[in-house]
């Protein structure tokens, strides 16, 4: 496995970056190779950020990267041989908040992972939470906010849920820079992530599934 | 518990708060923290603690005022060594001009795209234009227009906050300005100056978290859980 494509990402190097993966799919590297090339990348710059050095346009910029390569890369998966989804997950930024940086690198990341990914997008109002869990049926669904405000929204979104009658059918994380397990709490979420890797994990162990 | 100062406050606060804070207003000790910090919490957090060491080592200061919200939970986990810590009871500094987590919901609510501006902010070089013309140095014009473009794709409104302190027109011809060049509706908003001036002269009601000498600050003070209302 080259570390050629993990540089170009974390340089910043776009065109590169797709003209290698271009260039590797062409030689018959097997697409989830690239693929976990372009992720490693990603935990590079995740790290980096959480050191103070990276800042967010970095993160922006590898996650435009990546749409770019999956888009590259998702052809070579479709076929015959492609395995079923691992599971359906329903996630969105929470009333009143429009972060969706991390959210965005949280969806890129489950769906080239192989899950169903149905993103309802920034400012989401509860129902739209319910109404997508009646109409998608996932096992996972993901509240994702950045300011705190989004706690109460959260919790109401939890509420909402449950007043539905919807929750002990799915499995909710909250997620975002502030989240932890008090906010977990606070919102009767069932699991909390401060990163792309821990929505990846909570995800990967409420399908049955390996990380 | 409500309280006030008497004398020998210190304040450690982020320079976007410092510049709202009325140019009278002395605090007996003044720290200011780097502006950019709110984006690293875990750095936030140990730069606070820090601080708060430094100024209790001071025998004259009697009371420590942080000029935060909860910033990204950064002031959690906080601890008061020999004085009283006490900040505003809000999530951030868009809350603490606005004057409550209140009203700053009401203002999402209304528009939720909204990315605000004021004196402290523009001053302090803390907005999101200032970053793009730092990433315009670093990957050129074209690709910071691109990246701005980007972390602003869901801004709909530029406000400018105006707390009744100052003279709006210089924040006004910088507010307008870059919302016409991204395409952001401008408008000005009610502010308020009264948490601000509470930091330093008080009273510290229930608008402010304060921490007995050696507690620690906790979420349950900012956002209470359905149970323990009473608390």
């Amino acid at each position: 496995m080259s570390n050629e494509l993990t540089d170009a990402i974390v340089g910043m190097r776009e065109d590169d970056a797709l003209a290698i993966v271009g260039r590797e799919l062409d030689a018959g590297v097997a697409p989830t190779v690239v693929l976990d090339e372009a992720k490693e990348a990603m935990t590079v710059l995740g790290k980096r950020f959480e050191c103070g050095d990276a800042f967010i346009p970095e993160l922006i910029m590898g996650g435009e990267i990546m749409k770019g390569i999956s888009e590259l890369v998702k052809p070579h998966l479709r076929g015959p041989g492609e395995a079923a989804k691992r599971g359906v997950v329903v996630i969105g930024t929470v009333r009143g908040d429009i972060h969706d940086i991390g959210k965005d690198v949280v969806v890129l990341m489950l769906d080239v992972n192989g899950y169903e990914v149905h993103d309802l997008g920034v400012d989401v109002p509860t129902q739209a939470f319910v109404d997508a869990i009646g109409r998608f049926k996932p096992q996972v669904v993901g509240l994702s906010g950045l300011l705190t405000l989004a706690f109460d929204s959260m919790k109401a979104t939890v509420d909402a849920i449950a007043a539905a009658g919807l929750r002990d059918r799915v499995k909710i994380m909250v997620g975002g820079a502030p989240a932890d397990r008090q906010v977990q709490e606070y919102t009767g979420a069932d699991g909390w992530g401060g990163d792309v890797a821990a929505a990846l994990n909570l995800t990967a162990q409420w399908t049955g599934g390996e990380a | 518990m409500t309280q006030s100062p008497n004398g020998g406050v210190a304040l450690i606060a982020c320079p976007a708060v410092v510049r709202e804070l009325a140019d009278d207003r002395r605090a007996a000790r003044t720290v200011e923290l780097d502006v950019g910090l709110h984006r690293t919490p875990a750095r936030l957090t140990a730069a606070l603690q820090q601080a708060i060491g430094e100024v209790e080592a001071d025998p004259a200061v009697t009371a420590v005022v942080l000029g935060y919200g909860l910033c990204s939970n950064a002031v959690l986990g906080l601890r008061a060594g020999r004085c009283p810590l006490v900040m505003p009871r809000v999530d951030d500094c868009v809350a603490l001009v606005l004057g409550s987590n209140e009203a700053f919901a009401e203002q999402a609510r209304q528009v939720a795209g909204t990315y605000y501006l004021s004196r402290g902010w523009i001053e302090s070089h803390a907005t999101i234009f200032d970053e793009h013309e730092a990433m315009a140095e670093r990957y050129g014009e074209e690709q910071a227009t691109r990246l701005t473009g980007l972390l602003l794709a869901h801004y709909k409104r530029l406000a400018l906050v105006d707390t009744g302190r100052y003279d709006l027109a210089p924040y006004r011809r910088f507010g307008q300005e870059r919302a016409a060049r991204f395409g952001l509706a401008y408008e000005e908003i009610a502010g308020t100056t009264a948490l601000v001036d509470a930091l330093l002269a008080g009273p510290w009601d229930e608008r402010f978290v304060v921490v007995p000498p050696g507690g620690e600050v906790t979420f349950e003070q900012f956002h209470r859980f359905p149970a323990n209302k009473e608390d």
